[in-house]
C-alpha cells in the first residue's frame, strides 16, 4: 500500500468556481523521492498544501480523498490534523526566513515542537534538537541553538527547517521550492542533505520544483502538471529519455542550450471555447479533437502515464 | 573571427565602495567592485555571471551611469563619460539602454503601454512626434506583441508580455547597447526561452550588443560569445563559451558549474565540491577570497591576492593554482 495517495482532488476558488486542481491523483510509495514538476499556477504548492490541510480561506476542496498511511486525511478534525502535520507529514517552503518564527532562538523553536508532539523537555529534548542540527550539517549546533534566525545565513536557515522538519522522524516530507530562494551554490548542499536523508532514514520526500537539473538527479519518479492536471508521469529514466507530452517536450526543449525543433516552439492562435483540452493553444500537434473533448490520463506503457489524444 | 571593432563600452579598472553603518559609531566601507575591466565590441553579447552579491548588478548600473564609480573610468563609443559634454552626453545616453528582472517595477502602473513607448520616443525624436503612434506600434510588433495591447496596462499583462514592452521601450530610442539584468529569472521555463530566443533574433537584426548579467550558467553558455565569472566583486575569469568543456577553470567556475546539474547528461553530477557559503562582502576573505570554500586552497591563496592573468587558451584566471 502506498504511503500517499491522492485520488481525484479538485481544489476551486470560493470567489469565482474557477478550478485549480482539476482531478489530480497519484501515489507516493515508501521511501520515495517523488518529484512535481510545473510551472507557476499550475497546482504544485496548492497540492502540498491541500495534504496538510492548510489551503487559504478563500481556496476549498469539493471532492477527492487523500490517503495518508491508511487515513482519510480529508475527514479528519482540526485536532486529528495537528497531531499529524509536522509529526509524521512535514514541509518545507522556499523561504526560510519567514517560515521561522523571528523572536525565538533556533533552540527554542526546535525544542517547542518536541514538547507539543512528543511532550519530551529539558536535556533529552536538547540532545535530540543537537543531534538532528548535527545530522543536516550544521557546524557548532550547540553554540547556534542560542542564534536567532536572522544570525544565520540562507543556507543555515534552510538547514535548521529541514532540522525541524524531521525532528519527530516523519514519515513524509512535502519539500516546496527547497532551493529557489538560496544561493545557487547552497542550493546543491541541500540537495545531498536530501538525498541522504532519503537513503539513510528512509524518508519519503515529495519535491516540488521547476528546476528541471535537480529533479533529473534526486527524484524517483516525476509528474509534470499543466494548469491543475497532471499531463504525464513516469519513473525519472524513463520521462527523460523519451517524453510523450507535448507538454513535457516543449518543457525540455525550453532548457537552454537544447536545440529547439521550430514545431515546438510554435504558438497557435487562442481556442474558441472553453472546452477541451487544456494545452491546445499552446500545443505544436493540436489535434481536431482537443478542441471538443478533454483527454483522459491513460497508462501508456508500465508505470508511465499521460494525458493527451495522440496516445488514445 | 578576430576584427578589430571599436568598443562600445570600456570599462577601466572601475571599483566601487559603499559604506554601511553598522552601529552609530562604526561605518565600514566594502568593495561591491575591485578593479574590474571589461570590453563590449559591437554585436557581441558579454554574460556577467556571478551569486548575489558579487556585485555584477553594481557593474550594470555602473556601464548605465546609473552610479558613478569610486575608482577607474567608464568609456562609451571611446568616450570617458565624466568628460562628457552635455550636448554629446545627450546624444550618447539614449544608445546605452537597459531591462531589468523585475518587468512590474519597472514600468510605470498608471502609464497605458502606448505612453510608455511614446515617451522615451518623444523625448529623442521631438521632430518626429507626428508618427509616434506608428512607430511605437511597429516596435511593439517587433518584440512579438499586437497593437491591442497599446490601450492596456502593465497589470493587465503577464510577466513575459511585459518583458516584452520593456525590451521593446529599450530598443525604441535605437540602441547599441542593451544592459540585460536577470531578464528571464522571473519567468516561467517556457517564457524564459521564449525571451531569449527574441533577444538573439533582435541582436542580430539591429546588431545589437548585450551586457548580460545573469546567476544561471545555462543561459550564459547559450547567449553569450564572453563569459566573465565574479566572485565578490572581482572578476575571476573570463572565457569563451566555446571552449568551455575544452579548457581548465577556476575553482569558482567548477563549482558554479557543478551546481547547475545537466538535466540532459548521461551521468549523474560530480559533487566534489560541496563545502562552506560565500562570505559576505562586507568580512572580505584575505588572499584569495574564494581560499575558505576552495578545494584546491595552499598557503598563497590564504595570504595574497591572485593577479588576473591571460592565458593562451583566450582566457583570463585569478588563481594560484592555475
Amino acid at each position: 500500500m502506498p504511503l500517499l495517495k491522492v485520488q481525484d482532488l479538485f481544489v476551486t476558488s470560493t470567489e469565482n468556481s474557477t478550478y485549480l486542481l482539476k482531478g489530480i491523483s497519484f501515489s507516493l510509495n515508501h521511501g520515495e523521492i517523488l518529484g512535481v514538476l510545473g510551472e507557476s499556477g499550475s497546482g504544485k504548492s496548492l497540492t502540498a498544501l491541500s495534504v496538510l490541510g492548510l489551503l487559504p480561506a478563500n481556496l476549498k476542496i469539493t471532492s477527492g480523498e487523500i490517503i495518508f498511511d491508511g487515513k482519510e486525511l480529508l475527514s479528519l478534525s482540526f485536532q486529528e490534523l495537528q497531531k499529524i502535520r509536522g509529526k509524521k507529514i512535514s514541509i518545507i517552503f522556499q523561504d526560510p526566513l519567514s517560515t521561522l518564527n523571528p523572536v525565538l532562538t533556533v533552540g527554542d523553536q526546535l525544542k517547542e515542537i518536541l514538547y507539543y508532539h512528543l511532550g519530551l523537555k529539558g536535556p533529552s529534548a536538547q540532545d535530540l534538537v543537537i543531534k538532528t542540527l548535527r545530522e543536516v550539517g550544521i557546524p557548532d549546533p550547540e553554540l547556534r541553538l542560542k542564534n536567532y534566525p536572522h544570525e544565520l545565513s540562507g543556507g543555515l536557515r534552510q538547514r535548521v527547517m529541514i532540522a525541524m522538519s524531521i525532528l519527530c522522524s516523519p514519515k513524509l516530507l512535502i519539500a516546496d521550492e527547497p532551493t529557489t530562494a538560496l544561493d545557487l551554490t547552497i542550493q546543491m548542499q541541500i540537495i545531498e542533505l536530501l538525498r541522504r536523508l532519503n537513503s539513510k532514514l528512509g524518508l519519503s520526500i515529495l519535491f516540488i520544483t521547476h528546476d528541471l537539473g535537480v529533479l533529473r538527479w534526486l527524484a524517483h519518479r516525476i509528474l509534470v502538471y499543466y494548469q491543475g492536471q497532471i499531463v504525464e508521469a513516469a519513473p525519472t529514466e524513463k520521462i527523460f529519455t523519451k517524453p510523450c507530452h507535448p507538454y513535457t517536450q516543449l518543457l525540455f526543449s525550453s532548457y537552454p542550450g537544447r536545440e529547439k525543433s521550430p514545431v515546438v516552439v510554435q504558438k497557435h492562435e487562442e481556442k474558441p471555447s472553453k472546452e477541451g483540452c487544456e494545452f491546445w493553444s499552446r500545443c505544436a500537434v493540436a489535434c481536431e479533437r482537443g478542441l471538443k473533448e478533454k483527454p483522459s490520463l491513460i497508462e501508456i506503457d508500465h508505470d508511465h502515464l499521460i494525458r493527451c489524444f495522440l496516445y488514445d | 573571427m578576430i576584427e578589430k571593432v571599436e568598443p562600445i563600452v570600456q570599462v577601466r579598472g572601475v571599483s566601487k565602495i559603499y559604506h554601511v553603518r553598522t552601529s552609530i559609531f562604526r561605518k565600514i566601507a566594502f568593495y561591491a567592485l575591485l578593479n574590474v575591466s571589461l570590453e563590449i565590441p559591437q554585436g557581441q553579447v558579454q554574460a556577467i555571471l556571478g551569486e548575489s552579491g558579487c556585485g555584477k548588478s553594481t557593474l550594470g548600473r555602473i556601464v548605465l551611469d546609473i552610479e558613478k564609480p569610486d575608482e577607474g573610468e567608464i568609456l562609451w563609443f571611446g568616450q570617458r563619460v565624466s568628460d562628457l559634454d552635455k550636448k554629446t552626453y545627450k546624444v550618447l545616453r539614449p544608445k546605452i539602454q537597459a531591462v531589468f528582472q523585475d518587468s512590474f517595477a519597472s514600468l510605470n502602473p498608471r502609464f497605458k503601454i502606448k505612453e510608455i513607448l511614446m515617451e522615451p520616443f518623444v523625448l529623442n525624436y521631438p521632430e518626429e512626434k507626428k508618427r509616434t503612434l506608428e512607430v511605437v506600434s511597429d516596435y511593439l510588433e517587433r518584440v512579438g506583441l499586437s497593437k491591442e495591447y497599446l490601450e492596456r496596462f502593465p497589470h493587465q499583462l503577464s510577466g513575459g508580455q511585459r518583458q516584452r514592452v520593456a525590451l521593446a521601450r529599450a530598443l525604441i530610442t535605437n540602441p547599441s547597447l542593451i544592459v540585460l539584468d536577470e531578464p528571464t529569472s522571473a519567468l516561467d521555463m517556457t517564457i524564459q526561452s521564449q525571451i531569449l530566443n527574441l533577444l538573439m533574433d533582435l541582436k542580430k537584426q539591429y546588431n545589437l550588443s548585450y551586457l548580460l548579467i545573469t546567476h544561471s550558467l545555462p543561459v550564459a553558455l547559450e547567449m553569450a560569445d564572453k563569459i566573465t565569472v565574479m566572485y565578490l566583486g572581482r572578476a575571476v575569469e573570463t572565457f569563451h563559451p566555446r571552449l568551455f568543456y575544452k579548457i581548465d577553470h577556476h575553482p569558482y567556475t567548477l563549482l558554479l558549474f557543478s551546481s547547475y546539474p545537466d538535466p540532459f547528461a548521461n551521468k549523474p553530477p560530480a559533487t566534489l565540491y560541496l563545502r562552506g557559503e560565500p562570505a559576505s562582502p562586507l568580512n572580505r576573505p584575505k588572499g584569495c577570497a574564494f581560499h575558505p570554500r576552495c578545494p584546491e586552497v595552499e598557503k598563497i591563496c590564504q595570504e595574497m591576492e591572485p593577479p588576473l592573468k591571460e592565458k593562451e587558451t583566450l582566457q583570463e584566471i585569478a588563481c594560484w593554482k592555475r
